[in-house]
């Protein structure tokens, strides 16, 4: 499988400068890719335009050749920087995993999920931990991919190194393709088969 | 900008018409007509015949539909009818009682801004303390009386016991205007001033409030460029809409009070089926409440600069 | 002789006082015991978990923590124990906090009036120009409103504030994530000619690899509590010069150090466990970690450790 944004031109309103020119960025099952730039250059909109949450103006989305579906659970699941926006906070935590249908246990252990905290309420967990459970409600049978944004620039390097590692391990055995946007070339390093420059492939010019 | 306003002014026509046919549709299933209201009340036995005529002579016998597409063709005539009972003619009739209903709009909209803004924004900022509570206390009390026992409190208190204001508003003069307004005034308020402690809290837990102090910026610097600011947002909706309210007449105080508003005139059209009076009353309810809306929606644009600059970015 | 520290936290500890459901009550001590000094000229960057209290403590200094939190310990400024109404008389003028989001800036004003204030005169004009275009903000950034700004963007306006505040001591809490490294680099360097200009800089961020070469000295942070305090070179020289086993684990989980994690959490303010607050990750951990532990001087830095040497 693979999913392939083709020449996709972005921006807000037709009075405001292309965030996104032409770029066509593709992501294989598998692959790892690392997205970098400098700040500003439109790397969370090429994601949110990749897993269809924001219709480009020009280009297309294709997932395997055909546009990616409307309806149902989407194949492409995106992970944000701030899990603790993306949770609803009157929530127990097992309720958050219920609702996805994940409160299973082999997902708690793949994602080091703690029996206790499922008794609590999302204000009383860190990031990291809220972030556990935001990539465990993204990994459904019909995922295909994972694009994560920015997801561990708000944790500390140990938390960090933490949830990468189970990342990874999900991301291999399922084979999933993964997409990151980071700041952090260290940790694309580490984390990617190849990294993809946007300033490289934006051509909107300069602001 | 003109652009919206006109286009929100021209929804008015389509609005205009469904309201109308709605209140002519439902005034007939109500029953009874004005001939048989008129009759019973003067208490005369008439025949048949007599009713049929009187009926006759205000189209009462013709086919709704007709009936309401007469009434439409008169009115893009810019002629309302006449009332059936009184016979007089319905503008000047809503017109005449106008002018009391917007002074008392006016008069306890004033009066319920200055007693609950103040009052609910110094509960928030003493939150949980003794003022805080006696406030709301106060806000408790006010919620819990009905209009006319507040009504016939102040009645008692101010024009039996104290004499400074008349039982019956004769005039339209301040003194005469000042118990009904209060007495709509004190009900509102207490709403009111709950909205505003609850609004001005939310903004005060705001972490640009934070951000304020920690640049050293005085407390009711930031209370009053930013925090009563962005509460009157919320707090405007609520007015608008008790204005609406209010001018739309306030049934009960102006019936104990005798203050003669529309509110009075619309309940006694009601009573009587006289079908072109309360037509104009829906109208102008249903006038009333575009303007208002509109106004607000303007007002938010001059308050936010969200709004006035067009939403979000991201 | 090394100048006297501007800025100094002793012993500070925090509770907040919570409902739970119901008529429940609890408290949850967030900071307990933490230790730390800031002298004029230097940079402290502080390093630690999400939720071991670094932004409490920014909080704390400028006395901003909110109704249901109390303290206990003291926080000294040029030697004088400050209280509450102190700090408000300190902040914005000999206190600055970079806060950590764009949420901390006043929708209804502009940019530039929260930066400058009302009517800024024009050397402080000239220095807000300046120092926006050191940091790449396009010229009439400062008629924008902040919902208009992108991350980045907020993040830099967010830095300038304290930049341009005559403050001593400059709080910052975490003021580059989503910058680039090019710019993450530029508003460090920024501190740093602070600092050298004779101010006290506190710099709480997680981009600590960053942190180790702008710093002059590094805190860390713990569940609430400070564990080291150490040279910003001992953590430039690797796990060796260290002597905290958790400032340990933190240098080898960067990934250009290995990316190896330990295994564990910290705890939960409600479920603190007695003594040592590392105790349950620890692979030292020995029964004398259950009592309380003091900070220690080893080898010219402070540790909070029984087994350090």
């Amino acid at each position: 499988m693979q999913i392939e944004g083709k020449n996709l031109s972005f921006r807000y309103h037709p009075k405001l400068p292309w965030i996104l020119k032409d770029v066509s960025l593709t992501v294989k099952e598998g692959e790892r890719v690392g997205l970098v730039g400098p700040s500003g250059y439109g790397k969370s909109t090429l994601v949110r335009l990749l897993a269809g949450y924001l219709e480009p103006e020009e280009g297309e989305i294709l997932l395997d050749g055909k546009p990616l579906p409307r309806k149902g659970i989407s194949p492409v699941q995106l992970i944000y920087q701030h899990p603790e926006k993306a949770i609803n906070p009157r929530w127990k935590m097992k309720k958050v995993l219920q609702e996805s249908g994940m409160f299973r246990q082999e997902v708690m252990d793949s994602l080091g999920i703690e029996k206790d905290w499922l008794e609590r309420y999302p204000r009383e967990l860190s990031g990291g931990e809220l972030q556990r459970f935001c990539v465990a409600r993204s990994l459904f049978p019909g995922t295909h991919f994972l694009f994560a944004d920015e997801m561990s620039t708000m944790l500390d390097v140990i938390t960090q190194a933490q949830i990468w590692n189970l990342m990874l391990r999900e991301v291999e055995s399922r084979n999933l393709g993964l997409l990151m946007v980071t700041h952090n070339m260290e940790l694309a390093k580490k984390v990617c088969t190849r990294t993809v420059h946007l300033e490289e492939i934006n051509h909107r010019g300069k602001l | 900008m003109k652009k919206y306003i006109l286009r929100r002014l021209l929804q008015l026509i389509p609005i205009l018409l469904v309201i109308t046919f709605l209140s002519f549709g439902m005034m007939r299933l109500a029953g009874s007509d004005a001939v048989l209201q008129k009759m019973e009340n003067t208490g005369m036995v008439v025949s048949q015949e007599v009713l049929d005529s009187a009926r006759a002579e205000l189209g009462l016998d013709k086919p709704f539909l007709t009936q309401y597409f007469v009434w439409l063709g008169n009115l893009l005539r810019g002629d309302m009818g006449t009332s059936y009972i009184s016979g007089q003619e319905v503008f000047g009739t809503f017109l005449s009682k106008l002018p009391a209903t917007l002074l008392l709009t006016a008069v306890s909209i004033l009066l319920t801004i200055v007693i609950s803004i103040p009052l609910g924004v110094l509960a928030a900022v003493k939150q949980n303390r003794f003022t805080d509570y006696l406030i709301r206390t106060a806000s408790f009390l006010g919620n819990s009386m009905p209009n006319f026992f507040v009504a016939l409190l102040l009645m008692y208190f101010f024009s039996i016991r104290l004499k400074v204001f008349p039982v019956i508003a004769s005039d339209m003069s301040l003194s005469s205007v000042a118990l009904p307004s209060f007495t709509l005034a004190v009900a509102m308020s207490a709403k009111y001033l709950r909205q505003v402690r609850a609004t001005v809290l939310d903004e005060l837990s705001k972490e640009y409030v934070t951000g304020a102090r920690s640049r050293g910026i005085k407390f009711s610097v930031t209370m009053t460029k930013s925090v009563l600011r962005a509460s009157l947002v919320t707090i405007l909706t609520l007015l608008t809409l008790s204005i609406g309210n209010l001018l739309g007449g306030t049934a009960i105080v102006e019936s104990i009070f005798l203050w003669d508003g529309v509110g009075k005139l619309a309940v006694d059209a009601i009573n009587m089926r006289d079908y072109p009076m309360i037509q104009a009353y829906v109208m102008w309810m249903a006038i009333i409440y575009v303007c208002v809306n509109l106004i607000t929606d303007l007002s938010y644009r001059v308050l936010d600069p969200r709004i006035r600059l067009g939403g979000d970015k991201a | 002789m090394k100048e006297q520290p501007v800025l100094t936290v002793e012993d500070l500890s925090v509770s907040f006082h919570m409902y739970d459901t119901g008529l429940e009550q609890y408290d949850l001590k967030v900071i307990s015991n933490l230790t730390l000094d800031v002298r004029p000229g230097e940079i402290v960057a502080i390093a630690g978990s999400s939720g071991s209290g670094k932004s409490l403590l920014a909080h704390a200094v400028m006395g901003l923590l909110p109704g249901n939190a109390s303290t206990s310990g003291t926080i000294a400024y040029k030697g004088k124990v400050l209280s509450q109404k102190d700090k408000e008389k300190l902040r914005g003028k000999e206190f600055a906090l970079v806060p950590q989001s764009v949420a901390y800036l006043d929708p209804l004003m502009t940019v530039g009036t929260q930066v400058t204030g009302k009517k800024p005169d024009q050397k402080l004009l000239q220095a807000q120009k300046e120092i926006f275009r050191r940091l790449h903000l396009k010229e009439g950034t400062e008629k924008l409103y902040p919902f208009q700004l992108s991350g980045g963007m907020a993040r830099r306006i967010l830095v300038s504030t304290a930049v341009l505040s005559d403050a001593q001591v400059i709080l910052a809490d975490e003021p580059t994530p989503g910058l680039d490294l090019q710019m993450a680099l530029e508003a460090l360097k920024i501190f740093r000619e602070l600092a050298d200009k004779g101010k006290a800089v506190v710099l709480i961020t997680h981009d600590i690899d960053l942190a180790f070469h702008i710093a002059d000295r590094i805190a860390v942070f713990y569940a609430g509590t400070t564990v080291e305090v150490a040279d910003a070179r001992d953590f430039l020289t690797g796990p060796q010069a260290l002597r905290h086993p958790y400032s340990k684990a933190l240098w080898e989980a960067l990934p250009q150090n290995g990316f190896r994690p330990i295994a564990g959490f910290q705890p939960y303010a409600k479920y603190l466990p007695d003594g040592c607050l590392f105790g349950p990750r620890c692979p030292y951990k020995t029964r004398k970690c259950e009592t309380t532990i003091p900070m220690a001087e080893v080898r010219g830095g402070y540790v909070r450790c029984i087994h350090a040497d």
